[in-house]
C-alpha cells in the first residue's frame, strides 16, 4: 500500500514536468511574438490614391498618414500637422510601397484605409494590375469604397478639409454621408469587381473632385452686385473643396466615361438604391417658378423581354412622395385634381430623368443599369446564344421603356401655397 | 485496452466539426459548381445525395457493433487482403491529418502571422493535440460537444452580421444547371465526409451505437444547413464570379462585416472558432491514426506510439505540398482517394459480407 503510493506520486511529478515542457512552447507560440508590431513603429495610412504617369515607373502612390502628435489639441500649440501626405513611385504598386519604406522610418499600416481614389488617367489605363494586388494583400479589406477623380488623386489627397482634421477620414465620412442621402452611387471593391465581373461587365464608381465651391459662388454674387456702387469685398479665398459629384462609368476595369449629377441619380432610380432625395421641377403652367418634392418610398423594376425575338427592357417604377414646397401662383394643392395633374407632371419628369440616364449609358456603352446580368438571370439560353457576344454594342442599341407610376401622399403643413391665402 | 465511451451527442459534434471546419476556411464547392448562381438549388440536392452517399458505411458499422474497421476488414477480406486494407486506412487518415494541420498553417501565416515559419504554428497545434490524444478520446469528444455549438452560433452571428452587404440578384438561380449534372458536380462534396471512415473505426467505443442513425444522417442534415447559410450568403455578398477567385471566402465575409459603421473588424472572432474547430478535428483524425495503427499490430497500449505518430503528421504536413496552389490543386486530386475510402471500399466489403454470409452459416 505504502509502495504503490509513493510510485503514484513519482509517476505525478513526472507527468507534471511533462505537461509544463508541453506548456512552455504553447505560451511562446501563444503570444504571437514572431509577428509583433509595436504601434508606434506603424504610420497609419487614412487614404490612398493612385495615379498613373506614363514611364518607367507609372504607378504614382499617395498615401496619407495619420500623425497623431499633430491631433492633439490645446497641447501646447504645436504646429505639426495632423496629417502628412507621402507619395512614391514605382514600376508596379508594391515596388512603389517599398520605396515608401525609403522615405519613412515607420512601416505603412493599410488596415485602415477605407478609401482609394483613383486618378482619371489611372482609371483609363485599366485597374485590373492594381486590384489584383489589392485584392491578394491581406491588409486590405474587400469594403473599402472606390473614388474616381477627374483630377489625380495626389492633389485631391493634399486638400485640407475644412472640419476634418484627416482628409482621407473625412472623405470616407462623405462617403456614408452621401449613401444615407442617396445622391451618389457608391461602390465598394467588392461590388465593383462583382459588377464588371458579371454578365453586364460594367459597374459605376462615383466620382470624387475638387471645386472651387466658394470662387464660383463669390463671382455670381459680384454679378448680381455689379451694379452697385458699394463692391461687396469678398475674400478671394480660393480654398478648394473636394465634392462627391455625378458617377464614373467602368466597362470592364477601364474608365470609359462619367455621368453627371443628375444622370447619376437616374442611375439610383433604377437599380432602386434612391433613398430620400427630392424632385425639383417648374410649375405646370409657369416656368419661373418651381415645385418641389420630397420623395418618400421609391420600388424599380427592371423586366427584360423578347418581342420578335429581340430583347427588350422595361423599367417599371413606383414613387411615392409628399410636396415639400409650392411657390407657383396659380396652383391649389388642396384640390384633389391638381394632385392627379401633379403626380402626371412628376411621372414625365421622372421618365425624362431616367431616360437621360440610359441614353448616356448606351452612348459610353457601359452597362452599368445591370441590364445584361438581368436579361441572363432572366433567359439564360437566349442571352448566351445571341447577346453574350459583343454585349456592350447590343446594350447600344437596346430598346429601353420606361413607366412611371407617381404617387402623392401628403402635401405638409401648409394647404396653399406660400401659407397665405391671396 | 481501454473501453471507452462517447455518448452519442458528443459523436454528433465531432461528426459536424469534423465536415464543416475546412470548408469555413478554403471551400473548393465554389469552383465546382458549374455556375455558382445556382448554389441554392445545388446545395439542395446535394442532401439527398450525401444522405444516401453515407448508406454503405452506416450498414457496414451496424453488422459488426463489436469490432473496428481495422478489425473487421480482416474478417470480411481475409487476414492478408484485409491487412492491406487497414494499412490504407492508416495511410488514409495520416493523410487527412496533416492536411488539416496545414490548412491551419497555410491560412494562419496567409492571413494573420505573415512574418511566423509556417513550422512554429503547425507544432503548436499539434503538442495541444497530442496532448488530447493521450488523455483520450472522452476528452476530445467533450471539447467537441462544448465548442462546436460555439462555433455554430458564432458563425450564425457572423452571418447574420455580414448579411446587410448581400445581394439577392447574385444568388438568383438562372437554372442552366440540369438535375443530372447538380449531382455530378454535388459528388465531390459528398465525397468529403471522410467523418464516414473515422466513425467506422471509433464506432465500437459508442455508447448505444445500436441507435446512431439519427446521429449521422443529423449531423449530415446539420452541416449541410450550415452550409447553405455560409455558403449562400458568401455567394450573395461577392457575387458569382468573383467568389471563385477568393481562397478564404468565409474570412472575407466576415471581413465585411460592417454594422451600423462601428461594429468592425471583426474577424479575430472567426479566427478563434476556426482554431478550436481545427484542433478538435486534427485531435479526432490522429486519434484515429494512433487507434488503427493500435488495432493493426494487435498493441496492448497505444500511448507509446502517440508521439512518434505525431511526428510523423507534423513532417507529412510540411513535406506534402510545397506551396499553397499544390495544396488547392491537391483538394481537387484528392476527390478519386476519398470516393474510394468512404464509398467503393465500403460497399465491396459490404456486397463480400452479403455474399460469404450464407455460406459462412451452413458451415456453422
Amino acid at each position: 500500500m505504502h509502495n504503490k503510493r509513493k510510485r503514484s506520486s513519482f509517476t505525478g511529478l513526472i507527468r507534471r514536468c511533462v505537461a509544463l515542457g508541453l506548456i512552455l512552447p504553447l505560451m511562446a507560440g501563444t503570444a504571437g511574438c514572431w509577428d509583433r508590431t509595436e504601434v508606434e513603429k506603424l504610420a497609419i495610412v487614412a487614404g490612398l490614391g493612385i495615379d498613373f504617369i506614363p514611364g518607367p515607373e507609372p504607378i504614382l502612390l499617395t498615401v496619407q498618414i495619420v500623425n497623431p502628435s499633430g491631433l492633439q489639441k490645446g497641447g501646447g500649440g504645436s504646429s505639426s500637422p495632423p496629417f502628412l501626405t507621402l507619395s512614391a513611385t514605382g514600376a508596379t504598386i508594391l515596388d512603389a510601397m517599398r520605396n515608401f519604406a525609403k522615405a519613412s522610418p515607420h512601416r505603412l499600416f493599410y488596415g485602415h484605409t477605407n478609401v482609394i481614389i483613383f486618378g482619371d488617367r489611372m482609371a483609363r489605363e485599366g485597374l485590373h494590375p492594381v486590384m489584383d494586388y489589392l485584392a491578394r494583400a491581406p491588409e486590405f479589406r474587400r469594403t473599402f469604397w472606390i473614388l474616381v477623380t477627374p483630377a489625380t488623386a495626389k492633389e485631391i489627397l493634399s486638400v485640407k478639409l475644412d472640419l476634418e482634421d484627416i482628409p482621407a477620414l473625412g472623405v470616407t465620412e462623405m462617403v456614408k454621408e452621401f449613401r444615407q442621402s442617396a445622391a451618389a452611387v457608391i461602390e465598394r471593391q467588392k461590388d465593383f469587381l462583382s459588377g464588371i465581373s458579371s454578365k453586364s461587365g460594367a459597374a459605376p464608381v462615383s466620382r470624387l473632385e475638387l471645386l472651387d465651391a466658394d470662387a464660383s459662388i463669390n463671382e455670381r454674387l459680384q454679378e448680381v452686385t455689379a451694379g452697385d456702387s458699394q463692391q461687396t469685398s469678398m475674400p478671394a479665398q480660393g480654398k478648394k473643396q473636394l465634392r462627391l459629384n455625378g458617377t464614373a462609368a467602368f466597362r470592364k476595369d477601364k474608365l470609359v466615361g462619367y455621368l453627371s449629377d443628375a444622370e447619376s441619380r437616374g442611375l439610383l432610380w433604377i437599380t432602386g438604391k434612391l433613398n430620400g432625395g427630392s424632385v425639383i421641377m417648374p410649375c405646370p403652367e409657369d416656368q419661373q417658378h418651381k415645385i418641389s418634392f420630397h420623395i418618400e418610398r421609391t420600388k424599380s423594376k427592371v423586366i427584360p423581354y423578347f418581342r420578335d425575338g429581340k430583347l427588350n427592357i422595361k423599367i417599371d417604377i413606383e414613387e411615392e412622395s409628399s410636396i415639400a414646397e409650392v411657390s407657383c401662383d396659380k396652383l391649389d394643392v388642396s384640390k384633389p385634381e391638381t394632385i392627379k395633374q401633379l403626380e402626371e407632371l412628376q411621372a414625365k419628369d421622372i421618365e425624362a430623368r431616367i431616360k437621360s440616364t440610359v441614353e448616356k449609358c448606351q452612348a459610353l456603352r457601359a452597362d452599368i443599369l445591370r441590364f445584361g446580368d438581368t436579361a441572363y438571370t432572366r433567359f439564360p439560353k437566349l442571352w448566351k446564344e445571341r447577346y453574350e457576344e459583343d454585349w456592350p454594342d447590343h446594350f447600344a442599341n437596346l430598346p429601353v421603356a420606361v413607366k412611371v407610376t407617381s404617387k402623392i401622399r401628403r402635401a405638409g403643413m401648409t394647404s396653399k401655397s406660400g401659407g397665405t391665402t391671396k | 485496452m481501454e473501453k471507452a465511451a462517447i455518448p452519442l451527442h458528443q459523436v454528433f459534434w465531432m461528426f459536424v466539426c469534423s465536415r464543416f471546419i475546412l470548408n469555413l476556411v478554403s471551400n473548393p464547392f465554389f469552383n465546382e459548381l458549374a455556375n455558382d448562381r445556382d448554389i441554392i438549388p445545388a446545395l439542395i440536392i446535394g442532401v439527398p445525395v450525401q444522405l444516401i452517399y453515407a448508406v454503405p458505411f452506416l450498414l457496414l458499422w451496424l453488422k459488426y457493433p463489436e469490432r473496428s474497421l481495422i478489425e473487421y476488414s480482416s474478417s470480411i477480406l481475409g487476414r492478408f487482403l484485409g491487412k492491406i486494407v487497414g494499412l490504407l486506412y492508416i495511410g488514409y487518415f495520416l493523410m487527412q491529418t496533416a492536411i488539416t494541420v496545414r490548412f491551419f498553417d497555410d491560412f494562419l501565416v496567409t492571413r494573420f502571422f505573415y512574418h511566423t515559419p509556417m513550422e512554429a504554428i503547425g507544432l503548436g497545434l499539434l503538442v495541444i493535440v497530442v496532448y488530447a490524444v493521450y488523455m483520450g478520446v472522452e476528452v476530445i469528444g467533450r471539447c467537441a460537444s462544448v465548442l462546436v455549438p460555439v462555433i455554430f452560433f458564432g458563425m450564425l452571428l457572423l452571418v447574420a452580421l455580414a448579411f446587410s452587404q448581400a445581394h439577392g440578384y447574385n444568388v438568383a438561380p438562372t437554372w442552366e444547371t440540369s438535375p443530372g449534372e447538380f449531382m455530378i458536380t454535388m459528388l465531390p462534396t459528398a465525397t468529403r465526409w471522410s467523418e464516414l471512415a473515422w466513425t467506422a473505426v471509433l464506432f465500437p467505443l459508442i455508447r448505444k451505437r445500436q441507435n446512431i442513425k439519427p446521429a449521422v444522417f443529423g449531423g449530415i442534415i446539420f452541416v449541410n444547413f450550415l452550409f447553405f447559410i455560409v455558403n449562400v450568403s458568401v455567394v450573395a455578398i461577392f457575387g458569382p464570379v468573383s467568389v471563385k477567385n477568393i481562397r478564404f471566402p468565409t474570412l472575407e465575409m466576415v471581413q465585411s462585416v460592417s454594422v451600423g459603421e462601428f461594429l468592425d473588424r471583426v474577424e479575430s472572432l472567426v479566427l478563434g472558432l476556426w482554431v478550436f474547430g481545427a484542433f478538435v478535428k486534427t485531435a479526432i483524425f490522429f486519434y484515429v491514426c494512433v487507434q488503427c495503427v493500435t488495432e493493426w499490430f494487435k498493441l496492448k497500449d497505444r500511448k507509446p506510439l502517440i508521439i512518434p505518430m505525431g511526428i510523423i503528421v507534423y513532417l507529412l504536413s510540411i513535406l506534402l505540398f510545397s506551396n499553397i496552389v499544390e495544396l488547392s490543386i491537391f483538394s481537387g486530386t484528392v476527390i478519386p482517394i476519398d470516393f474510394a475510402f468512404t464509398f467503393l471500399l465500403p460497399l465491396l466489403m459490404l456486397l463480400i459480407y452479403f455474399v460469404k454470409k450464407p455460406f459462412q452459416k451452413r458451415s456453422s
